[in-house]
């Protein structure tokens, strides 16, 4: 039985203690006594820093009652994928290799999420340095609430499992092909990978330098965008970071879709997904029109290579990060990220090349659709949440009895954002019919720094539907 | 790697031990260029019978363990040759990815993606902030 305070959105427990009906302080003990209790179920966080969020919620409990009130943040507890650095805090990424660091320095965005009063409670599991099993990563998989048989994805997985367990009411995810929308789609939460640049990566352990993105994983729409107002904006210390005004995306939240123009694909994505995908996605921009929305067809010739190209991107750029790693420790490794770092070793550099040229091309393909229309939405992922994979499945990207020369597909919805460096926002729009019941949900990209439209969109969806209350079977 | 500033990964990431002094190779034998001495050294962890199939690999030829050896051996940091036989389906498995990549049709104005960048023309239809 999940308590009472750990349902509540972040957006009511800052209402909550803004009117003091609820404190901090009690929040935090709840959240703590509820991840102790589903722990041995989920695995979703690698350390729990009770201690410390104890002591912050006393402090945001004291601050909100003298009247110095932070944020919608303020007093709501976080935590982010253990990838981020915190400073004096354990960051293992995930990985027997980097077990016990302890980084001297703090990531810019938890930095910003403590200054504005967001409570850490911990750090979450994830698959080993974004790239890894998860069933053979260093500190083992994270399960899917909604079946813990089943996967949460990744390689945010423990924060999309911590979500949907309601251990937590806000996370950070980070997105190098998808991980933070691959999870959000899995467990039936939101994800949020904003355009690249919108957010700083400083203390963000580099899978791709190209394309890593991290951002909000949360609940609602609305806690995404508050929770993107607190981390948004320039950073010197990482010098891709657009020196833009970030606005107050939450304030700029509308449920009002009348005239949105939404684009919708079909080859390499509606084609590619499940049945019952389909229909759920469908019915999400019916819904939409319904209310106004104009739906247009849209078409991105080149999207069915996003995930080839992709991955030729963030495997040589990732082997180049590990390369001294992967020489001198490599038995620390998941079995699946020492493959891989090790076959991008012999990547060319024309291949390289190739894929950052068809970059350019999707991305012209993708200005062209955003001159039709104002969003588009494709579903979340192909199909619901898939089972956990054996030990034996998840050693190897060649899977048994699977012809490694003819798979020459890679599918996905995501990897064009990170090949672009477009945001996308995923959000649950439906379950399965049939057991487990497990979360379906759609995807929608937008124009670069239309943060504030994909999330109204996505409010405005939410505003109609329930499916962000649904609770997994806890 | 790309034209864009360092990128901001923790400076303080543990390694399990430190690189080799600037112009020495991993085992401590001093760096003159990709010397004989080296590629000797690679292709000894191989079976000689393999180095006559080797030549240069065609580009969009399966990968074989002999391909992977030639190439190892010129690498900075190579791997064991053992662990090749071991990677061999998943670096077929990854040029069967990149077929369709290869196969596509570049024209000349396409210059790489290498970072999107908030000033350039790609972000130009923000009309939000």
């Amino acid at each position: 039985m999940i308590p009472e305070l750990c349902r509540l959105d972040a957006r009511s427990l800052a209402d909550g203690f803004r009117s003091r009906e609820i404190s901090p302080v009690e929040v935090v003990e709840a959240h703590l006594e509820h991840l102790e209790a589903t722990e041995p179920q989920i695995n979703a966080f690698i350390t729990v820093t009770a201690d410390h969020a104890r002591e912050r919620a006393a402090a945001a409990e004291r601050e909100i009652a003298a009247g110095d009130w932070k944020g919608p943040l303020h007093g709501v507890p976080y935590a982010p994928k253990d990838i981020l650095a915190t400073r004096g805090i354990l960051t293992t990424n995930g990985s027997r290799a980097t077990a016990d660091w302890v980084p001297a320095h703090e990531s810019t965005i938890t930095a910003r999420l403590n200054a504005a009063g967001s409570i850490l409670l911990g750090k979450l599991n994830l698959l080993e340095f974004a790239m890894g099993s998860g069933v053979l990563s260093g500190f083992g998989p994270a399960r899917n609430p909604w079946d813990t048989d089943y996967s949460p994805s990744g390689s945010s997985s423990g924060s999309g499992a911590a979500l949907a367990a309601r251990q937590t009411p806000l996370s950070i995810g980070t997105d190098t092909g998808g991980s933070i929308r691959g999870p959000a789609a899995a467990c039936g939460v939101v994800g949020l990978k904003q355009t690249y640049g919108r957010v700083s990566r400083f203390g963000v352990t580099t899978l791709s330098w190209t394309l890593d993105h991290a951002g909000p994983m949360t609940r609602t729409a609305w806690d995404a965008a508050a929770m993107l107002s607190v981390i948004a904006g320039a950073d010197p210390r990482d010098p891709t970071t657009a020196d833009r005004p970030v606005p107050d995306y939450a304030a700029a939240l509308t449920p009002e879709v009348a005239g949105l123009r939404i684009g919708v694909p079909d080859s390499g994505f509606f084609d590619l997904a499940t049945p019952e995908v389909q229909t759920a996605v469908r019915a999400a921009v019916s819904l939409l029109e319904a209310e106004g929305a104009e739906v247009v067809e849209v078409e991105i010739p080149h999207a069915h290579l996003a995930g080839n190209a992709g991955w030729i991107v963030a495997m040589a750029e990732a082997t180049s990060f590990h390369e001294k790693r992967l020489a001198e420790r490599p038995g620390d490794l998941d079995p699946l990220v020492r493959e891989r770092l090790e076959v991008a070793k012999f990547y060319s550099a024309t291949d390289y090349l190739r894929a950052l040229r068809l970059r350019t091309i999707l991305q012209r393909e993708m200005a062209a659709v955003f001159e039709r229309c104002e969003v588009m939405i494709v579903p979340g992922a192909f199909s619901p949440a898939d089972r956990l994979r054996s030990e034996a499945e998840a050693a190897s990207d060649v899977r048994p009895g699977m012809d490694p020369d003819q798979a020459d597909s890679r599918p996905g919805t995501t990897f064009l954002g990170n090949m672009t460096g477009l945001p996308a926002v995923t959000l649950p729009c439906g379950f399965t019919a049939e057991a487990p019941k497990r979360p379906l949900a759609m995807q929608i990209y937008g124009p670069p720094f239309s943060e504030a439209r994909l999330l109204s969109a996505a409010h405005a969806y939410e505003s109609r539907t329930a499916w962000t209350d649904e609770l997994p079977p806890l | 790697m790309t034209e864009s500033p360092p990128p901001p990964a923790p400076d303080d990431l543990p390694d399990a031990a430190p690189a080799p002094p600037a112009g020495t190779l991993p085992d401590g034998s001093p760096q003159t260029g990709i010397s004989r001495r080296w590629i000797l050294r690679g292709a000894a962890a191989a079976p000689l019978a393999v180095l006559p199939a080797c030549g240069a690999p065609e580009p969009d030829r399966t990968p074989t363990v002999a391909a992977l050896d030639f190439q190892n051996a010129l690498a900075a940091q190579p791997l064991d040759a053992g662990r090749l036989p071991t990677i061999l389906p998943a670096a077929r498995l990854n040029h069967a990815f990149f077929r369709p990549v290869r196969a596509i049709e570049l024209t000349d104005d396409l210059e790489p993606a290498v970072r999107f960048h908030a000033d350039s023309p790609a972000a130009e239809p923000s009309e939000e902030d």
